[in-house]
């Protein structure tokens, strides 16, 4: 399923900025993730052929950056804050919560309704107030249960 | 990526550079790099990356070493250590550099760089397929601290195959990615990654599909650890309890030369020639010398169940096994009685074209003087007669070898990666690292040759190619009246004919001129041979030509005669070798077309029918037509390996031997010869092909057979067919175990020349040339194409070596060496059809249909489409008519999704 089919326009103009198609792969990959929230091979497949090299190399890329998710996310996509200043303050206790909320496992990182995935990542620069988490692109700190209730319940 | 990446080894300037190596003077050339000095200077730098065929990766580091360099201010002074000792594989040589290659500081980095690749890697050698050969091994013992102080747990992967052939062992890997940069450079396409990151690094493919190509076995032999193990001999046998053969490969045309690895005489594996590295013979992680994975998977079929070791004899309605001597009596016998009843020229000799050059001209002699006709042929895959004498006048004009390498290469027509593997890929790889032009003009073109920068691609209809190459002769010679039309066939502008036409005179220096003659519509080669010789003349005696066949032995075949009205020599020495007289007649005229032999058995022309090779009447492509046609002979007499449907209609049946049982010697695509090596004689009852032909004619009464050995054959063969032959029999051999005359490889260190795949083992003298004069003749007219219905393609074909073969079939994996069934479209005809790449459709020829995977690529020319004959069993019966096909997308049978 070709998801960038009806964007080629936009594709186009992004190509023409850089001397080499090639060199378009990581916005385009962002563009799918955007859009699709996640990056899957058959989309690995169509932006290969979009610039013209083999999807093992577009592979390459997308395994080497842990920012593109290479599952499905939920609608809401976690990104909690495991390094050094957030571990002091707490985001073990914060993810623990967060987990069992959901029911999080090991393994499964979307819950049963899709409305949420999560993912451990490394600092996101809002030490100052850790424990930080993203969900999609906005920042939360200070987090303690009773703020990640309402932070994720406004989430729908 | 990697169309820009040259190896700056090869790109070196001309300018002297001295420099120092462990305190001797050596000159390299500027732009020449340490370790490619060093290993012509015979000074061994231990190296997992760098391979001399791929770009310069720099990633493993083991070839530091400790540099001083000299005060540019003051050049007396001693050189100064660097600070940081580099890299030998990509620090350029430079004037007064001092390299030192086993000091203090170069023996520390060898030991920590091992130290750091051991790290996470498992140690467990005895259960390693590659334990014995291995490079890692080696080194640990060469170059390691001998212990280990790594106490943590080791990473380890999970281990999903994805390859058939190929086996993936993550936690060995080193990560040197020579099996991503091979596939990426010299196989064509960069199916393999690394992927992950830091710790979790590892190479696969994506999605885990096969590494689909025909080369790829060869990442195999130059993985430096046993990550990457060959599927069918992994734990089959330990390296040093197999003994070694130097031999060619009988399938591939452009002569590569491998190593049989046996162990009681049984065939374990096929790699290229193994290299002596501390005075024992080892598969060479360096090779050059690349082979194609029929050759290397494909060598075992004389292994098979089917074999009959056995001769046979007749009787009533069965084949009775009985001793050579009775077979030999009983076929000289009844050859003997058709002649007497119907006449010489009843009887026909066929040659299997992977027959050695001895065999043919046994053959070729036997016809001769014995049967006394001229029907003696080996061509019975051509379309036409005409085509297949199109062929021999290519071979008469041939002259161009690829070791002188070239300045620029036309291709005509062809689909080279899959009819003569290792010969694309020499010229694709010259071409590519030396930045040549690739000028592929014609009705199909390979698009294995996309990656060459300087490529330029002209595609016409097939009945426009002769037209297009005769014009672009005229048009060299000064004649430009000519382009407008040629720029309406090629469809470019004419300003892009005019540039054709300046590249083309503009190539100073050696250049050649390639043509397939893998035409199996056959309505074409006839004209487009003369024309293509026409354009070799056009432009000059620097350019050279070859003509592509995927016959392993074409060239040594037609070169000794065996083929309706040629020679091995000049009439007169012909005479005198075979000892005819002066009053009788050397049968050189009227023989019996292989071709035409079907038709002329059901007319009854032909009674009897001598074949050396089942295989060469497999290749007829009505194989119904050509059984029930048998079964009208009276006498058929066939050399084989197998019980087959052909050899079951035998009325004497000899048992031959197979390719690993044989020697002789055989001529390659640019005439160089090359011995196959049998590793210890025959099977059971099993003989050579000079044998049974000897034992025939002798006792049909001829005296001009008293041969004892193949030698005895190839000495009177090579005074015939090459009189300026200076070297030996034995001479033609590889350096090997057995046979260790030659080969100084101070531990890997290579010699490098320009030439990409330089002919190391050439032989002065063992190279078959005619000196032509330039082809002057006319350029015969093709019948004009019948415009085809609306939704037809023009259909054009030609083999594969990954089809249906008679050898092929017998061996053990052929299930996996076989190509799935594809057809390439043009990508404005796929756009139509609403194709995409690598989809399946239903490809239609007349009344049969047969499902294909579709590729999108400029190979055939707009409207038509190319058809590997002999994938997926759909059979081509057409004999030279011109056919057409139509395409359909396949209905998706979509899978519920779980
Ligand atoms: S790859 Fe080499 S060093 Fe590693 S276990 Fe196998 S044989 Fe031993
Ligand atoms: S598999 Fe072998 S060739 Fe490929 S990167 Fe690993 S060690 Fe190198
Ligand atoms: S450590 Fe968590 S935001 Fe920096
Ligand atoms: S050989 Fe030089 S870094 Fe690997």
């Amino acid at each position: 399923m070709p998801v960038l089919a009806h964007r080629r326009d936009e594709i186009e103009r992004l190509c023409a900025k850089y001397p080499s198609r090639r060199s378009a792969l990581l916005p385009l990959l962002w563009m799918v993730q955007e859009q699709e929230g996640w990056v899957s091979q058959d989309s690995m497949r169509e932006v290969a052929d979009i610039i013209g090299c083999t999807a093992a190399e577009v592979y390459e890329v997308v395994s080497f950056y842990t920012m593109y998710n290479q599952k499905p996310t939920g609608r809401h996509h976690i990104q909690l804050c495991h390094t050094l200043a957030c571990a002091i303050c707490g985001s073990a206790e914060a993810g623990e919560y967060i987990k069992n909320k959901y029911g999080f496992t090991h393994g499964k990182s979307m819950s049963d309704d899709g409305r949420f995935s999560i993912v451990e990542v490394e600092c996101i620069g809002a030490c100052s107030n850790a424990p930080a988490m993203l969900v999609g692109e906005t920042l939360y700190g200070d987090l303690t249960p009773e703020s990640i209730d309402s932070i994720l319940g406004a989430h729908a | 990526m990697a169309d820009q990446t040259v190896h700056p080894s090869l790109k070196p300037g001309t300018e002297d550079i001295r420099f120092f190596l462990n305190d001797r003077e050596v000159v390299g050339k500027k732009g020449e790099t340490i370790i490619t000095v060093a290993a012509r200077e015979g000074v061994y730098i231990p190296h997992y990356c760098w391979h001399p065929s791929l770009s310069v990766a720099g990633n493993c580091r083991l070839c530091l070493v400790e540099v001083h360099l000299p005060d540019p201010r003051n050049p007396d002074a001693p050189a100064k250590p660097a600070p940081k000792p580099v890299i030998g594989c990509q620090t350029p040589i430079s004037n007064g550099l001092r390299v030192y290659t086993e000091s203090k500081v170069a023996q520390e980095c060898q030991q920590g760089m091992m130290e750091f690749l051991l790290v996470n890697h498992p140690l467990d050698c005895p259960i390693c397929d590659r334990g014995g050969e291995c490079q890692l091994q080696r080194y640990s013992m060469e170059y390691g601290a001998g212990h280990t102080r790594m106490a943590d747990e080791k990473r380890k992967f999970h281990k999903p195959q994805a390859d058939p052939l190929i086996d993936i062992e993550r936690n060995r890997c080193i990560m040197c990615t020579r099996c991503v940069r091979f596939n990426d450079e010299v196989g064509g396409e960069h199916v393999m990654g690394v992927f992950d990151r830091g710790e979790g690094n590892y190479i696969g493919t994506f999605g885990q599909g096969p590494v689909s190509n025909i080369l790829s076995g060869n990442i195999i032999d130059i993985c430096p650890v046993g990550c990457l193990t060959s599927r069918p001999f992994r734990f089959k046998a330990r390296v040093w309890e197999l003994a070694q053969t130097q031999s060619t490969s009988i399938w591939d045309a452009s002569g590569a030369k491998v190593t049989h690895w046996t162990r009681n005489r049984k065939l374990m594996r096929t790699t290229p020639p193994s290299r002596k590295a501390h005075d024992r013979y080892t598969v060479n992680e360096d090779t050059e010398e690349f082979i194609d994975n029929i050759t290397r998977f494909g060598s075992d079929f004389g292994l098979h169940a089917d074999r009959w070791d056995e001769s046979r004899i007749r009787i009533g309605g069965t084949l009775i096994p009985g001793a050579f001597v009775e077979a030999v009596r009983q076929a000289a016998g009844s050859l003997a009685k058709t002649k007497v009843n119907h006449g010489a020229d009843s009887i026909a000799v066929l040659v299997s074209p992977r027959a050695t050059m001895e065999e043919g001209f046994l053959a070729a002699k036997f016809a001769r003087t014995v049967i006394g006709n001229d029907n003696v042929d080996w061509r019975m895959s051509f379309a036409t007669a005409a085509s297949a004498d199109a062929a021999s006048l290519a071979f008469q004009h041939a002259d161009g070898d690829l070791n002188d390498g070239f300045s620029a290469v036309v291709l005509v027509n062809g689909d080279y990666l899959h009819q003569v593997p290792t010969f694309a890929m020499r010229v694709k790889e010259y071409a590519r690292l030396n930045n040549k032009p690739v000028i592929m003009i014609g009705h199909h073109h390979d698009a294995y040759f996309s990656k060459c920068a300087g490529r330029r691609q002209y595609g016409c209809r097939p009945a426009e190619t002769s037209r297009a190459l005769e014009l672009l002769s005229l048009a060299i010679k000064g004649d430009a009246a000519g382009n407008g039309e040629l720029a309406k066939i090629f469809s470019v502008a004419e300003s892009e004919v005019a540039s054709l036409v300046d590249l083309l005179k503009g190539v100073a220096g050696k250049a050649l001129l390639i043509q397939s003659l893998e035409d199996m519509n056959g309505a074409y080669l006839p004209s487009e041979v003369p024309a293509a010789l026409t354009l070799k003349a056009a432009l000059g005696a620097t350019w050279k030509y070859i003509p592509v066949l995927r016959d392993r032995n074409a060239f040594g075949l037609y070169a000794v005669g065996a083929q309706p009205g040629r020679l091995p020599g000049s009439e007169e020495a012909v005479r005198k070798a075979w000892k005819i007289n002066e009053k009788a007649q050397i049968p050189t005229a009227g023989g019996q077309h292989a071709r035409d032999l079907v038709a002329a058995i059901e007319e009854g022309r032909i009674k009897g029918l001598l074949a050396l090779g089942a295989d060469v009447l497999y290749s007829y492509p009505d194989q119904d037509r050509l059984l029930a046609a048998l079964e009208k002979l009276e006498t058929f007499v066939v050399s084989d390996l197998f019980n087959s449907e052909i050899t079951r209609r035998a009325t004497v049946f000899f048992a031959a031997a197979s390719n690993l049982e044989r020697d002789g010697v055989m001529a390659d695509l640019e005439g160089n010869l090359a011995r196959l090596k049998d590793v210890d004689g025959p099977t059971g009852g099993a003989r050579p092909d000079w044998e049974t032909l000897t034992g025939i004619a002798t006792m049909m009464g001829s005296t001009a057979f008293a041969y004892e050995s193949v030698e005895d054959v190839f000495n009177e063969m090579i005074r015939l067919v090459a009189p300026g032959f200076r070297g030996s029999f034995t001479g033609l051999e590889l350096a090997g175990p057995a046979n260790d005359h030659s080969v100084q490889d101070p531990g890997g260190a290579r010699r490098r020349t320009p030439a990409y795949n330089p002919g190391d083992y050439r032989v002065d003298g063992a190279h078959l040339r005619w000196s032509s004069e330039p082809f002057a003749g006319a350029i015969p007219a093709v019948a004009a194409e019948a415009p085809a219905a609306a939704g037809q393609f023009l259909l054009t074909w030609g083999e594969h070596v990954q089809g249906d073969d008679y050898h092929l079939n017998h061996a053990s994996i052929a299930h996996l060496l076989k190509a799935k069934p594809y057809v390439e479209v043009h990508p404005a005809d796929a756009a139509t059809l609403a194709l995409e790449d690598g989809k399946r459709a239903v490809l239609t020829v007349g009344t049969e249909s047969i499902e294909v995977t579709a590729r999108v690529r400029k190979g055939p020319a707009q409207g038509t489409l190319y058809f590997p004959a002999g994938l997926g069993g759909l059979k081509l019966t057409g004999l030279g008519e011109s056919l057409t096909a139509g395409l359909q997308p396949a209905l998706e049978t979509e899978l519920a999704s779980v």
